[in-house]
């Protein structure tokens, strides 16, 4: 599903932010992608969900090259591929609902044909209160939430999460792991990038280590 | 009694109309709008001018068409009167020419008067008669053959078909229609170049939005969708206003001067609003061009411009 060989990133001119990152994840799968802060995780989660291409090795996502996908195959390829973001990147201007629901409204889709499923992985979320609410009202876990089922309401085939469990207390983040682990169950490969001990103890699956830019497979 | 039980959640957002995707912040603030405005209003009164030229050379030329003068110079040994009446033989025996009209001695002074001066001067002078001529335009005769017969026929006689003025009146009216349309072009371009910059800013603007639907998987034309909705209202409102500040334009234009001379400005700009005798619907919906290519302008441009961008972004 995805295979990195040798692969390398800088931005610009600066110094290479990953080098030589070798790693394979078989589809189904469950990684951890752990390392301290300005490691380059978000980095290789960006390369990951197609928002940079790599400066240098080969990297390949769905059997296709990163940096030789056409513009007009991205957008299908994104659609696979669901993102939660370590700031949430929820639309203020849209309420909870409306941003869960937007991968499946850019894909076209009639609302009729959503709105109960969103309604109910909203209630799943714990956040059917505030279904009508805006970003700006919401607390940073409830933002998380959304976030989190904004990213997997179009049952992607890979979740990449950036910090998932950052902002909520353990009993939440307990839940989130379940609810990622249950995806995981179905055939969702998923990529979990955290730094919380805890959430890595309470579940057993290979882990991406990342440090200075260098990508170690443990587990 | 009982409490009416809670509507269920899955149910409330039955019939719900979504949110814009894009907000209106940022994409199509009131200076765009009036800045376009500005543009339509600009375009609004050059078509209107294209339009009053035009009416207005129509008027002058039909009228010039429709009547030719004879001028009889007097000639030594020749009797004038004789001259006048060999003239008007001439004239009837013409095809075309449906009635005449000779202005006697005094008349002729009288035209004479603003560069010759008093009345009893002329008296005394040989001045030229004149003999109004007019014309069927739909059949009018030869002119070089009626300007042949007369200038034998008749001493002293010329023909004069106002030719020149007509030739000076379609090069006067030549250049208000070329400037005209120069204005048009001028701003046709304006209003795209402000459009252009009116995209970037707003893509600048909803930069994190786009990307996040880039990342949800949106292609490239949903997102200029999105955007190329908000240019077309606001695309359609500058025309709007603009149309009906020309269409106040013109009606000042032709009530704030009093004069009703046959193609005066002021009375075609009458016209031009409520047509000649009865009511002109052409001229309404020429005018209405300039909303709709407005709105047209506003959406190829932003969408162009937007797809432009996004081929840009990874």
């Amino acid at each position: 599903m995805v295979r990195f060989e040798n692969v390398g990133l800088r931005y610009g001119l600066g110094p290479e932010v990953l080098r030589d990152v070798n790693f394979h994840l078989k589809k189904g799968s469950f990684h951890f992608l752990t390392g301290p802060s300005g490691a380059g995780k978000t980095s290789l989660l960006r390369l990951m969900f197609l928002s940079l291409k790599p400066s240098r090795g080969n990297a390949r996502i769905f059997g296709a090259d990163i940096a030789a996908i056409s513009p007009s195959k991205l957008p299908k390829m994104r659609r696979k591929i669901g993102v939660v973001f370590q700031d949430f990147r929820l639309l203020d201007h849209l309420t909870t609902f409306e941003n869960v629901a937007l991968p499946l409204r850019v894909q076209k889709q009639r609302p009729a044909s959503y709105r109960d499923d969103v309604m109910e992985l909203i209630e799943w979320v714990g956040l059917g209160a505030r279904a009508d609410s805006y970003p700006p009202v919401l607390s940073g876990g409830e933002k998380q939430r959304a976030a989190i089922a904004r990213a997997v309401i179009s049952k992607p085939d890979m979740l990449l999460a950036d910090e998932p469990t950052g902002n909520v207390d353990s009993a939440l983040g307990e839940r989130l792991l379940r609810l990622f682990i249950e995806l995981n169950k179905v055939g969702t490969t998923v990529v979990l990038a955290t730094h919380d001990l805890e959430l890595l103890n309470q579940y057993s699956a290979p882990r991406l280590q990342l440090k200075g830019g260098e990508l170690n497979v443990t587990g | 009694m009982q409490a009416r039980a809670p509507k269920p959640a899955k149910s409330r957002y039955k019939g719900r109309i979504f949110s814009q995707i894009l907000p209106d912040t940022g994409l199509s603030g009131r200076a765009l709008t009036a800045s376009m405005s500005i543009m339509c209003y600009l375009a609004c009164l050059a078509l209107g001018t294209l339009i009053i030229v035009s009416k207005s050379v129509n008027l002058w030329s039909s009228n010039i068409a429709s009547e030719v003068t004879v001028q009889i110079r007097p000639a030594n040994g020749s009797e004038m009167q004789a001259a006048i009446d060999k003239a008007l033989e001439v004239l009837k025996a013409t095809p075309g020419v449906t009635a005449t009209t000779v202005l006697d001695k005094s008349d002729a002074a009288e035209l004479l008067e603003p560069w010759l001066g008093s009345a009893k001067v002329l008296e005394e002078l040989p001045i030229p008669r004149l003999i109004s001529v007019e014309i069927d335009p739909d059949n009018p005769p030869d002119y070089d053959q009626l300007a042949n017969s007369i200038s034998v026929e008749v001493p002293g006689g010329s023909l004069d078909t106002h030719r020149q003025w007509q030739a000076q009146i379609t090069r006067t009216a030549g250049t208000f229609t070329l400037s005209s349309y120069g204005i048009l072009l001028l701003v046709s371009i304006a209003a795209v170049a402000l459009v252009i910059f009116a995209t970037r800013a707003a893509m600048e603007a909803n930069r994190d939005t786009i990307q996040v639907l880039h990342l949800a998987g949106a292609e490239n034309s949903f997102i200029a969708f999105q955007v190329q909705r908000h240019f077309l209202k606001m695309g359609a409102r500058a025309g709007i206003i603009g149309m009906i500040g020309g269409l106040a334009s013109f009606a000042a234009l032709g009530f704030a001067t009093k004069s009703d001379q046959a193609g005066d400005l002021a009375q075609v700009g009458r016209q031009l609003l409520y047509g000649p005798l009865a009511f002109s619907p052409e001229n309404y919906a020429l005018l209405t061009i300039v909303p709709l290519v407005a709105t047209l302008i506003s959406v190829t441009t932003a969408r162009l411009a937007v797809v432009s961008m996004l081929r840009r972004v990874l």
